[in-house]
């Protein structure tokens, strides 16, 4: 239990690891939006040499991000053989009676799959190489022209740093609660599943009376130390955009201006 | 002395179909002492401390902190600024995702510019020897390193006073000296101001000036050789006294008189000494 | 029911670059009925080992056997269940475990897992909450309107409703005040004589390892540093001093008299009446040779 942990983070010295939080959160937000540009082979291959290129500038090991598109591989593939098989268009590559396979579905399987594969990677190394509390606070940064209009946003980076911070000290005591039910008899790893299930009550019971003191003690320390809301409050987390971001930027523009040139 | 509390006949119920947790408490804390408020479990000492920084509000009485009246809004914030709490679960105070976040968020509760708040920071983890930590998450640290973190936080404001609210309550004996070293610390090198809340005698032993607490009321107050005197009553609201007093008593029980009370064992070791050359 | 532990040993995350041994090398044996204090700081290893008492963890290596029941490194015990009936735990902060409506349901969720029928588990637990000092009328109540130490009374209630015959207690008074602390021990204590268990405490006070102890295990990072009855270990404040740990106050009152008195005392001194007899003894002496 020591050593969980948080968000998929990957700590790194990479070009990548060290952007600005913003810029990462923007680019990602800006290639939702790009992906859709592409729509021919010679725009997809564009958009795949960024992603592989990131991914290479990161110096992460594969296996992290095969493991964060395995959960969405099922799809992908499912998404591939939606439009192979149901896509009517160009000429007839196979017909075996009841099922048709055109040259325009498998085209189009493979664009709306290698869409789904560059956005998944691409998110994966936003969260793999950038801490939950740096996202957070980038998210409460890029906002902050919201508040104006009454969003809540320090508020709500609040709320996430905090549920950060006491993920690891819940995770410790959902485990000491089982143990001390495991030792009273309950079945949580083995037995009948009616058995498994019911013992969910006296692990969930305790678990939430304890973290409601818990938030009632941090509420009272928080005031304590003089926390008063958002106005007014100054903050020790300093973002600093540097060259580095903006080479990003100008990268993400030569990929926008040339995608716009070569789509058809 | 300069008298930086003064709490004037304060009652206080958390709900006005319960009975009262604080009865007609009046105190006084000078500038420069340890404090000790001693009491068992439920005895109101808790309580008194949230009312010491305007957590709570007194039904009755005022509560001053360098003449701010807790009663008034405006002062609120000016007396939380000047009386900070180290509670009793190092946990749930620990608000920040680090060391550095964590003693940061006091001030930037109170509005300071980064770089001062970055000075403040390295100038009060040496304080209390975490300067090594300061990125380090709070699911690595020990208890009693967490309670270091929370005074760490709360001197970076420059505070007058501390209360220690049952703050070693919950750490290992390591853990336990090591925050009462660092506070001593503070008290002899920066002539900080300390409140002690425990049901501990013999970390009371240690302080300045005792304040005993029953059932809500302050039953006693003194010097702690004074209080100690009275070994029946404290036993009596559930309390142990010190190894060397119990062992006083029950040889003054058989007759043997003392000429003065003893906290530690050296003395009562040589207490019996001139004893025993007497008779 | 005995205790053999051979060549135990424990590592986390085992197989991950986070492995850590927590223990290694642990021979042990505690005969039935034996009170067994297990002292050392935080961190030496003294949990985990009284988690494997019950399967709660298993080796990595070695052995552990409970009366006839085996754990072993590699082996999969099929009656975890059955043994767990014998070793009950009390934890640290046993008061979070708590989560029925009624006390009286909550006393029981031990003894109705293990297969008590419900008329003996009521009886049981109307005797139990007179035992940890609460009366009859709790047990309608529900557990979350109580205090923190009457609270703590009701979980321990909880765990002693199984009739284990080992009982495990992991620093059973931490967080109390001293009348609590003193209660909840003599408790223990009493309960450890009358139902002739066999009792596995962990704690960091001294006074209480002396005071009750047949036998005393200290540890330092992951293995065992001292082993032996409390005069033994007790005698040696020089090898507890390099541990960093205290020695009793009795046993530094004794220490102080014999060098200011330059006599010798008996060692065994774990009580504030013993102590005071020996101070007695001193000043009597004096008497007599004037």
């Amino acid at each position: 239990m020591q050593n969980i942990i948080i968000g998929q983070y990957v700590p790194g010295q990479s070009f990548i690891h060290k952007l600005d939080p913003r810029a990462k959160l923007i680019t990602a937000f800006l290639f939702v939006i790009i992906v859709f540009l592409a729509n021919n082979w010679i725009t997809y291959a564009l958009l795949g040499a960024f992603t592989l290129l990131a991914i290479f500038v990161s110096r992460l090991p594969l296996r992290y991000i095969y493991n964060g598109l395995k959960p969405i591989l099922l799809v992908i593939i499912l998404t591939f053989l939606l439009h192979v098989f149901l896509t009517k268009e160009g000429p007839l590559l196979f017909d075996w009676g009841f099922l048709e396979i055109y040259e325009g579905g498998v085209k189009q399987g493979v664009f709306i799959s290698l869409r789904l594969l560059f956005l998944i990677m691409i998110t994966s190394l936003l969260t793999l190489t950038t801490t939950p509390i740096d996202i957070t606070v980038g998210i409460e940064t890029l906002l902050g022209p919201m508040k104006k209009v009454g969003l809540p946003v320090h508020e709500f980076a609040l709320m996430m740093s905090i549920a950060l911070r006491f993920i690891p000290t819940l995770l410790e005591e959902t485990e000491k609660i089982m143990k001390a039910q495991s030792a009273r008899g309950a079945q949580f790893s083995s037995g009948p599943i009616k058995e498994r299930l019911k013992s969910i009550v006296p692990l969930l019971v305790p678990l939430f009376v304890s973290a409601f003191k818990r938030a009632e003690d941090l509420a009272m320390a928080m005031e304590a130390r003089g926390y008063r809301g958002g106005e007014g409050r100054t903050s020790i987390r300093l973002l600093k955009w540097s060259g580095k971001d903006t080479t990003l930027f100008v990268i993400l523009l030569l990929l926008c201006i040339s995608l716009l040139l070569l789509r058809s | 002395m300069e008298e930086l509390i003064t709490v004037q006949g304060v009652s206080f119920r958390y709900h006005e179909d319960q009975p009262h947790v604080l009865r007609d408490v009046s105190l006084s804390v000078y500038k420069g002492e340890w404090l000790a408020i001693v009491g068992h479990n439920g005895s109101g000492k808790s309580t008194l401390a949230k009312l010491l920084n305007g957590l709570q509000l007194p039904e009755q009485g005022d509560v001053l902190v360098e003449g701010y009246n807790s009663r008034d809004e405006e002062s609120i914030w000016e007396i939380r600024r000047r009386v900070g709490i180290v509670f009793q679960n190092p946990d749930n105070q620990f608000v920040g995702t680090s060391v550095r976040d964590d003693v940061a968020f006091g001030l930037e509760n109170s509005g300071m510019a980064r770089e001062l708040m970055l000075e403040r920071i390295s100038e009060s983890v040496l304080k209390v020897r975490m300067e090594d930590y300061l990125d380090q998450e709070p699911h690595r640290l020990s208890g009693g390193q967490k309670q270091r973190v929370a005074i760490a936080g709360i001197i970076a404001l420059r505070p007058s006073i501390v209360i220690l609210d049952e703050a070693t309550s919950m750490l290992d004996p390591a853990g336990r000296k090591e925050v009462l070293q660092t506070m001593r610390k503070l008290k002899e090198e920066e002539g900080m101001t300390v409140i002690s809340i425990t049901h501990d005698l013999e970390e009371a032993a240690q302080a300045d000036r005792l304040v005993v607490m029953n059932a809500g009321e302050v039953i006693d107050e003194g010097l702690p050789v004074e209080v100690f005197k009275k070994g029946d009553m404290l036993e009596q609201i559930g309390l142990d006294l010190p190894f060397p007093l119990q062992v006083q008593r029950a040889l003054s029980e058989k007759g043997y008189d003392f000429s003065r009370l003893t906290l530690s064992q050296e003395e009562l070791v040589n207490e019996l000494w001139t004893l025993q050359l007497k008779v | 029911m005995d205790i053999t532990i051979k060549g135990l040993e424990h590592s986390y995350s085992k197989g991950t670059p986070f492995e850590r041994k927590a223990l290694s090398n642990i021979n042990l044996s505690i005969p039935s009925g034996t009170f067994q204090t297990i002292i050392g700081h935080t961190g030496s290893g003294k949990s985990t080992l009284i988690q494997h008492l019950n399967g709660l963890l298993k080796p990595t290596q070695g052995s552990i056997q409970i009366g006839d029941f085996k754990i072993q490194a590699g082996v999969k015990e099929k009656r975890l269940k059955a043994l767990r009936k014998h070793v009950g735990i009390v934890f640290q902060y046993p008061e979070h475990q708590l989560f029925e409506e009624t006390i009286e349901k909550d006393i029981l969720f031990g003894p109705l897992n293990f297969g008590v029928p419900e008329e003996e588990a009521k009886k049981r637990a109307a005797r139990l909450i007179q035992q940890v000092g609460l009366d009859e009328s709790y047990l309608s109540r529900s557990p979350f309107d109580l205090s923190g130490g009457q609270m703590r009374r009701v979980a321990i209630a909880g765990v002693l409703a199984m009739k284990p015959s080992i009982l495990i207690l992991d620093e059973p008074t931490a967080g109390l005040d001293p009348r609590g602390r003193r209660e909840i021990m003599d408790l223990f204590y009493r309960l450890h004589e009358e139902e002739g268990l066999t009792t596995i405490l962990v704690t960091h006070s001294m006074e209480d390892a002396a005071r009750f102890s047949d036998d005393i295990l200290i540890m330092e990072k992951g293995g065992i540093a001292l082993q032996g009855g409390p005069e033994t270990i007790f005698s040696n404040p020089e090898a507890l001093k390099k541990l960093s740990l205290d020695v009793p106050e009795t046993v530094q009152f004794i220490h102080r008299l014999e060098e200011r008195f330059t006599k010798n005392l008996p060692h065994s001194v774990f009580t504030l009446e013993a102590a005071v007899d020996a101070a007695l003894s001193i000043l009597q002496k004096g008497e007599e040779n004037s």
